[in-house]
């Protein structure tokens, strides 16, 4: 296994680390404004 | 703004900031800063993920654990989140570790999985806790639902020092890493390894605040669905 390919598996790990970390940044903003949403009426 | 549990204003940034800057570090150093292993070569790098990757998946059910016992004294339904918590995040790290460990395992041993005893024991560890939300969703009370999965998680935890002896009760081809004597790696792969053992870390502590603000917000917006219908 290249450097490269080492680089390339750890770069997919942490991006996919990324997207889920921004993917639960939404789904709190989301879920924050559905009960408001709710709560108001 | 990102959400980090308890923590507001510059301290949340200084946490990120912080994160994201060992995060950086750990890559320099596991890429360009640490030298090639003598027998693996380059290849051996893949151990500043795998170790750490291994290591969050044995926290991560530890810290479940803890959170499942605290619910049996406490009966307090935070506890319950926390442990459902700890249990998905370790699956998605435990996933990590046999994914990563299978891609080494071919470089070292010539194959992807050769049921040596760490491989076994840790796909039976994860198999155990993969149980626990089969149990969760096959239950409907809330209260027998949290005070089985606790029982449950507690039964499961016998997994975790199972998968971390196996290389020393069995003849496996695993090397050992890490071990009373602490680290047996020359100084700065050994240094690297820590530095991504600290990255993952503080990662994994980022990630489990917001899964679990985001749990506790999905159970809320039940209960306010509930209370308005």
């Amino acid at each position: 296994m290249s450097l490269f390919e080492i680089f390339l598996v750890s770069t997919l790990y942490w991006g996919a680390l990324l997207a889920f970390c921004i993917w639960l940044n939404r789904r709190i903003s989301k879920l924050e404004r559905e009960i408001e949403k709710e709560r108001a009426g | 703004m990102p959400y980090v549990a308890g923590i507001k204003g510059f301290s949340r940034w200084a946490f990120l900031g912080g994160t994201f800057f060992l995060l950086l570090v750990s890559m320099y150093m596991a890429f360009i800063w640490s030298p090639p292993e003598r027998i693996l070569g380059e290849s051996s790098r893949i151990l500043y993920i795998h170790v750490p990757v291994a290591w969050i998946t044995y926290l991560s059910f530890t810290v479940s654990l803890g959170a499942s016992i605290l619910y049996l004294i406490k009966r307090d339904g935070r506890f319950d989140v926390m442990a459902e918590v700890g249990v998905a995040l370790g699956l998605i790290y435990g996933a990590l570790t046999l994914t990563v460990g299978s891609i080494w395992a071919n470089i070292a041993w010539g194959t992807y999985w050769n049921w040596d005893p760490r491989e076994t024991t840790t796909l039976i560890l994860w198999l155990a806790y993969a149980g626990y939300f089969m149990l969760r969703s096959s239950i409907g009370n809330p209260d027998r639902k949290a005070s089985l999965s606790a029982v449950y998680n507690i039964l499961a935890f016998s997994t975790i020092p199972l998968s971390y002896m196996s290389i020393i009760l069995w003849q496996t081809l695993h090397p050992q890493i890490v071990s009373h004597e602490g680290i047996s790696l020359a100084p700065p792969m050994k240094l690297t390894l820590m530095v991504s053992l600290a990255a993952f870390t503080m990662l994994y502590i980022y990630l489990f605040f917001l899964s679990y603000r985001a749990r506790r917000l999905e159970r809320s917006l039940k209960v306010v669905r509930r209370g308005l219908g």
